[in-house]
């Protein structure tokens, strides 16, 4: 995403202020700093850039349609990141993502993802090591596909988006008690899939 | 520590969160359990391949479409959307369908709240409620709103549902002696006058002194009564009795050919309920159905249902 503003003059609190007096540009300045990080964090649970770009943006128009709401008792970020969960999670449930899914799944393995380098920008310019990191990438990706969302969920806030475990609980909306428990479950899942992978 | 123990904590210890006591157990037992050992390897290197993937950037568009989207207009609510996800949360169909049903369930077994404020002693049957001169009657004739809309006055009756008036059923079995008091060839009310009811009551006494004299004696106490009814007058017809309480009578069921009546139908104000049960002590035995209300102003209708001793 081009960032042709400036995102560091200003907090989140006082753009979502700034939005909330009806100046859409704030609101901007707020997709442009958190934006990669919502699309990242959609990509990881939905495991697809177009359903990722279209759940990303309807995290924020939720977020925009509901910024009344927003008591600044948490982070900005952290609410953002609580409605971009919920919304993947429904998306995950709905008949129309299962169906779609179903349809990949039997056009193809997804090795098209391992050709592409991620989001088209390579981190290595040689192209052997770029096609195995982009297979290697592909396949924990299908295995976190493979998850039930409850335990994607878990797994994608704790072992990549890095969140500590109260973190997870709050952006899930479950006990402490049920993260660790659904993190040991996913990683148990994860193991026959990734061994020799990772 | 056993490996299944161990396998269960791996998760937290590899995060840091287990207890200093249970990593080091954790840390000895992989030092010499193979199994365990490659598990928390793999824990180790999972989440470092995991916090190493390529973070993924929205595309070039993103926020321009992003704005598309955010100046079209939020549609509007669509049925299903009402119906299924009220106050935004999603409601399963299964959900709605039980919350349907109970709510149907509630509406057909209680119809209303009077119901439940005022419970004991409807029987289901329900009577068209006749004209009088009684004014409390009018009263009852009065078309009703459901008692939540409404504060019910003292004066009404309360004892109504859906302008139907409801009837308190007294099963009355009448000592035998008591018959002439009730006898009354299925006159209705007010047409027999107290000195037919006397010369009833006279046959009545005639005729059990005649089944006495060829059966079985009636008791000390069956006499006294037939007795205290043919000198008593008047007053000791249950007609009268009923009109003593303050009661009207609305509607007699009687044979024409044996004179003899079933039942009784009146309306009487509820204070005056106890006072009913007295005055009927002397021709038998009352069993109400159900116990009347003993709160609460308006009036009440009564059916004596009688039948002999």
């Amino acid at each position: 995403m081009k960032r042709n503003l400036s995102t560091t003059e200003r907090d989140d609190g006082t753009l979502v202020g700034e939005t909330l007096a009806g100046d859409r540009r704030a609101y901007d300045l707020l997709v442009l700093r958190h934006g990669d990080m919502l699309y990242n964090l959609c990509f990881r649970m939905l495991g697809d850039y177009d359903e990722a770009s279209d759940c990303a943006q309807d995290a924020f128009i939720r977020a925009y349609r509901a910024l009344g709401s927003f008591r600044g008792d948490a982070a900005f970020a952290t609410w953002l990141y609580r409605i971009a969960v919920n919304t993947c999670r429904n998306r995950l449930a709905s008949a129309e993502y299962r169906r779609s899914r179903k349809a990949v799944r039997l056009e193809g393995t997804g090795a098209d993802d391992a050709l592409l380098p991620a989001n088209g920008r390579a981190s290595s310019s040689n192209p052997t090591e770029r096609f195995e990191r982009g297979e290697r990438e592909a396949r924990i990706q299908r295995a976190l596909d493979a998850l039930p969302p409850d335990e994607k969920a878990v797994a994608v806030l704790c072992d990549i988006e890095g969140k500590s475990y109260d973190e997870t609980a709050a952006l899930t909306g479950v006990p402490l008690g049920t993260v660790k428990s659904r993190l040991a479950r996913a990683r148990r899942r994860l193991r026959s899939k990734l061994e020799g992978i990772v | 520590m056993k490996c299944r123990t161990v396998q269960k904590r791996l998760s937290e210890y590899v995060d840091g969160r287990a207890a200093a006591g249970i990593a080091r157990s954790i840390e000895e037992h992989c030092a010499s359990c193979d199994d365990c050992a490659k598990e928390l390897a793999f824990l180790r290197s999972y989440r470092k391949s995991m916090s190493a993937l390529q973070r993924k950037s929205a595309p070039a568009d993103f926020l321009e479409k992003l704005n598309r989207r955010l100046d079209v207009p939020e549609p509007r609510r669509g049925i299903v959307r009402t119906l299924f996800h009220p106050a935004g949360v999603k409601l399963p169909l299964e959900a709605a369908g039980l919350l349907a049903a109970a709510a149907l369930i509630f509406v057909i077994l209680v119809p209303d709240e009077a119901r439940k404020a005022d419970p004991p002693t409807r029987t289901g049957e329900r009577v068209a409620v006749t004209e009088s001169a009684d004014p409390a009657l009018h009263a009852v004739d009065e078309p009703v709103r459901p008692p939540v809309k409404r504060r019910v006055p003292q004066t009404a009756s309360r004892d109504k549902t859906a302008g139907q008036t409801r009837v308190y059923v007294i099963a009355f079995t009448l000592h035998s002696a008591s018959a002439p008091a009730l006898a009354m060839n299925g006159a209705p009310h007010g047409r027999a006058g107290e000195h037919e009811e006397m010369k009833a009551a006279d046959a009545y006494v005639s005729r059990a002194k005649v089944a006495a004299a060829r059966q079985i004696p009636p008791s000390e106490e069956k006499k006294e009564t037939a007795d205290r009814l043919k000198e008593a007058g008047s007053s000791a017809d249950i007609r009268t009795a009923v009109r003593r309480s303050g009661a009207t009578i609305i509607e007699e069921k009687c044979d024409a050919a044996t004179g003899r009546c079933s039942s009784i139908t009146l309306d009487i104000r509820r204070e005056a309920y106890a006072s009913l049960l007295d005055e009927l002590k002397g021709f038998g035995d009352a069993r109400p159905e159900r116990s009347a209300p003993k709160t609460g102003a308006g009036t009440m209708r009564i059916q004596l249902r009688f039948s002999g001793d």
